[in-house]
């Protein structure tokens, strides 16, 4: 019973922040926690992967560090750098002061000059931060092997100084879009969490928690259309932030019904690809015939 | 309550059950080794799983690794449950049903608890049925074989450096990380003051950097269908050549069916190679599906074989019988997971040629550099602009769009 309370009480955090879930997202986050293993979201764009890790550092009050990964990203920044340039004034700085060379030797290598990278800030925090590493299908495979060293050892060896290990393991969250596969290394070090688009009435109760204020049947319109919409075939398919956009754009103009006039002029909030939004446009009639049809069988 | 309950009575270990759980996926294609094996395990010991789907939800949060994998797991856990039931129900019973199943003769009794046996027999004639399915050819493949004719020495050393050429072009690739370089390229403000950091900061040596060459991976997708017949004999040559070159090469050929042709061209003299891969490839020369032969290939391969820094070349006349639909999905799903698709069509080198097959206007759109060839020539042409054009970047040599330009 204790345990279930606990798997309630998270998905009450998560849903107290904001965050619209599933039993799946929620087993997921709760073993992850429990167990300690990185949590390796993956799914389309816009789905909500990122706001996960969000969450889950205000749901634990903890500090949320992120490492937002790009092509040709290296050690140097991603754990730590020496500020060389500020060690070299010091130096010359230096030169004429009495101090032993033992000294300006620990001055040198001092946090003082310390830059420290995500990673060297995620394993000193006092407390386990949530660590997100953003995006990781966008930096190269080595940087990929280099993180599983980080994910099994959390310590870092700064020559220097010696080496540092965590004192709080922190909470892993790593996003994927999917851009290229993943090592197999690297999902197996991980819980694999599959974030799809949201059906019907998910969408319709993440709409309704983040826009308050908007007008019941238009929400329900916006979701629908938006489920039909995805279901075209499209360069780039919409997601939930763009419904969000949607929704927040609809509802400032104080509209409180869709048809196919607003939808055509705001088509462009929805759908950010030309081709997109020309299929779009040619297909309208008929997407919105769907729409009514879907909301009077319901 | 009473389902886990069941269980429990049924199977006195659960942790056996995982295991045998694990294996199934395995053999189902998870990866799911004895680290998930822990895993599920540890996840077990801290879920409340008072109800069945909660455990399943457990399981489901720790055992899959990928979307495919995610998506087919409820239906592969709720077929192990199921199995295991028939099994035990049979146990209980006492009557063996595997004796009827003259499968159980190659079975290992000594691998397995009792109770898993009827699973275990299930598993192997289900996996045996599969491997049948494989191993079958569909009807409609033209099972002619054909002899290739060797080449001639001189025309082979041609051909090849041609294409030495070519693949060095389109596989070198410059990257955004740095290299520590000798004394050209850009100066590295960072490794120089580190280095005369201890010469008490003054700066005795001076370090360099550029820009990294990174070496591409290439796939070679090789229409053999009829209607390349007469381009066959260069086509071979051709795909020779790109293997031959380097271990980063992977070549597949089609018409009707998709073959994997790697291994068999690696490391033979041609003559050989030429001759197995006659022997090995029953459909050559059959009809042309190049659309569903893209599909089997972004299916079967996609995932393992392609990525950002794989360049697809494509030999194909365009000529396809099946649904263009499919031809023009499959382009998009490569060109999405590729670094560039390069199409070669032998028809192109014709001044009359217009791309109007209706397969090539499909593919047209996802193809990044579209060239003829026909002959020596017009490779050396391609290897040209290679040479200059490095970025993704529309490029079309045929003739007539040349002279237009």
């Amino acid at each position: 019973m204790k345990k279930n309370a606990e798997l309630e009480r998270i998905r009450k955090l998560l849903e107290t922040e904001g965050y619209i879930t599933d039993s799946s997202i929620v087993m997921s986050v709760f073993l992850s926690m429990q167990l300690k293993k990185p949590l390796l979201i993956e799914g389309p764009a816009g789905v909500g992967k990122t706001e996960i890790a969000k969450v889950m550092a205000s749901a634990l009050e903890t500090d949320l560090i992120r490492l937002q990964c790009y092509e040709g990203l290296d050690a140097n920044h991603a754990i730590y750098e020496w500020n060389y340039q500020r060690q070299l004034l010091y130096l010359k700085m230096a030169e004429q002061s009495d101090a032993s060379i033992a000294q300006k030797s620990a001055d040198l290598f001092s946090d003082e000059f310390l830059l420290k990278r995500p990673v060297l800030q995620a394993v000193t925090q006092s407390k386990s931060p949530v660590f997100l590493i953003d995006e990781v299908d966008r930096a190269d495979e080595e940087f990929e092997s280099f993180l599983l060293e980080i994910l099994s050892d959390w310590q870092v060896t700064i020559p220097e100084i010696g080496t540092i290990e965590a004192t709080h393991v922190p909470y892993v969250v790593v996003t994927s879009n999917r851009v290229r596969e993943l090592s197999e290394a690297l999902r197996r070090r991980c819980m694999y969490l599959w974030i799809d688009y949201p059906d019907f009435d998910k969408e319709l109760a993440i709409v309704k928690s983040k826009v308050p204020d908007i007008d019941k049947k238009l929400a329900d319109q916006i979701c629908r259309f938006m489920q039909e919409v995805r279901q075209q075939r499209l360069e780039k398919v919409p997601g939930i932030a763009e419904t969000l956009d949607w929704a927040f754009a609809l509802a400032s103009l104080h509209v409180d019904h869709l048809d196919k006039d607003i939808i055509e002029q705001t088509l462009g909030v929805v759908l950010k690809d030309w081709q997109d939004i020309r299929q779009t446009q040619l297909s309208l009639s008929e997407l919105w015939d769907k729409v009514g049809v879907s909301s009077k069988i319901n | 309550m009473s389902d886990t309950q069941n269980l429990i009575t049924r199977q006195t270990e659960l942790s056996a059950n995982i295991v045998a759980l694990c294996r199934f996926l395995r053999q189902k294609g998870f990866i799911a080794g004895a680290r998930e094996e822990v895993d599920a395990l540890q996840a077990l010991s801290v879920v409340p799983f008072e109800t069945r789907h909660q455990m399943m939800l457990a399981l489901k949060a720790v055992l899959p690794k990928s979307r495919i994998e995610v998506e087919t797991f409820e239906g592969l856990y709720q077929e192990y449950w199921d199995n295991l039931k028939k099994a035990v129900d049979s146990k209980m019973t006492e009557k063996p049903e595997e004796s009827s199943d003259d499968k159980s003769k190659d079975s290992d009794p000594r691998k397995k608890p009792p109770s898993l046996n009827h699973l275990k027999n299930w598993l192997q004639g289900k996996t045996a049925v599969e491997e049948e399915e494989v191993a079958s050819y569909s009807d409609f493949e033209v099972l002619t074989r054909r002899n290739f004719s060797t080449f001639s020495e001189e025309e082979m050393h041609h051909v090849m450096r041609i294409i030495r050429l070519v693949a060095k072009t389109l596989m070198n690739r410059q990257t955004r990380r740095y290299e520590a370089a000798r004394s050209r390229g850009q100066f590295d403000v960072r490794r120089t003051v580190r280095n005369n950091m201890r010469k008490g900061g003054e700066m005795f040596e001076l370090a360099w950097r550029r820009r990294k060459i990174q070496r591409l991976k290439m796939v070679l997708l090789c229409d053999v269908s009829k209607s390349m017949d007469l381009y066959s004999r260069f086509l071979i040559q051709f795909i020779y050549g790109f293997q031959a070159l380097s271990n980063q090469v992977d070549t597949f050929v089609f018409s009707t069916l998709l073959h994997r042709v790697t291994d068999k061209l690696r490391g033979r003299k041609i003559g050989p190679a030429l001759e197995r891969l006659a022997e090995d490839i029953p459909d050559w020369s059959g009809g042309t599906r190049i659309g569903a032969s893209l599909v089997r290939f972004m299916d079967d391969f996609g995932n393992q074989k392609l990525d950002r820094r794989t360049i697809v070349i494509i030999l194909s006349d365009g000529w396809d019988t099946g649904d263009i639909e499919v031809l023009a999905d499959a382009m998009r799903r490569i060109r999405q997971k590729s670094a560039r698709i390069i199409w070669l069509n032998p028809l192109a080198g014709s001044a009359e040629f217009e791309p109007k097959v209706r397969g090539m206007q499909a593919a047209l759109p996802y193809i990044d550099v579209f060239a003829p060839c026909h002959n020596i020539e017009s490779l050396q042409r391609l290897a040209g602009h290679l040479v200059t054009a490095r970025k993704r970047k529309r490029i079309d040599l045929r003739e007539n769009m040349i002279e237009s330009r």
